[in-house]
């Protein structure tokens, strides 16, 4: 009710210092046809993940190498630090976050070697994927280098 | 209640997750995975992948609604496909 009163507006803040880069360009089918849903992704230069909103963590995976949040609109949003990454069985991830966890912007919430990740032949390109993305009316981001924290991406939600 | 055993060497990450929920959003009924007691709505990225499903767990499949039948029928050949 009276739902379309409310503007709702999100703001992501840069979770990983890095380039921004298209989904499409994600060298896996699952994150570029957005099969997981929609978003953007990282060429990260470091290793720390810190939270682009305020909000909560929703899940954590045994493998430490994807963490799930929501914002306090709702809005879901998966990182999934580097690619196939889960066959690293949690080795070279270190999070700093329990499922529950209120969380604010700019809070690390995981650690991640990247030269580990190197070493084993896995990408570290991050998508950041939207799965709840029917809440979403439009979104715009900004593409390039970016650093941790800043400003990275308006979310108009419906 | 039909029950599933996950043989996928990782588990169920991003892939098998995306491919079952893609699958299970054509229909209106209600799906749930139930673990250890625990219930997960199977329409949902986050949910899935948060089971943690590693390779030897075993899950029941809790499908109510309309075409409940035809839904058990497809994610049973998707876990089928996904044990190779």
């Amino acid at each position: 009710m009276l739902g379309f009163l409310k503007k709702k507006t999100i703001v992501l803040k840069m979770p990983i210092n890095g380039k921004l880069i298209n989904i499409t360009e994600v060298p896996d089918a699952v994150f570029s046809q957005k099969m997981l849903g929609d978003g953007f992704a990282i060429e990260p230069t470091e290793g720390i993940v810190y939270s682009p909103i305020n909000g909560k963590v929703i899940q954590k995976f045994p493998t430490n190498h994807a963490i799930g949040l929501v914002t306090e609109e709702g809005l879901e949003i998966l990182i999934h630090f580097g690619l196939d990454t889960v066959e690293l069985k949690g080795e070279g991830f270190k999070n700093l976050v329990e499922v529950g966890d209120i969380i604010t912007e700019g809070q690390a919430l995981l650690e991640v070697d990247l030269e580990f990740l190197k070493e084993n032949n896995k990408p570290i390109v991050t998508p950041i994927i939207f799965t709840n993305f029917d809440k979403i009316k439009k979104f715009d981001i900004k593409y390039g280098e970016i650093t941790a924290k800043s400003e990275c991406c308006e979310i108009i939600l419906k | 209640m039909t029950k599933v055993k996950i043989l996928s060497e990782h588990g169920l990450h991003a892939r098998p997750a995306s491919l079952i929920v893609n699958a299970l959003l054509k229909y209106d009924c209600d799906v749930n995975f139930i673990k250890d007691g625990n219930k997960f709505n199977a329409k949902s990225i986050m949910n899935i992948m948060g089971m943690g499903l590693q390779n030897g767990d075993e899950i029941e499949l809790d499908i109510t609604g309309e075409d409940a039948e035809i839904v058990e029928k497809e994610l049973l050949d998707i876990f089928n496909e996904l044990n190779g």
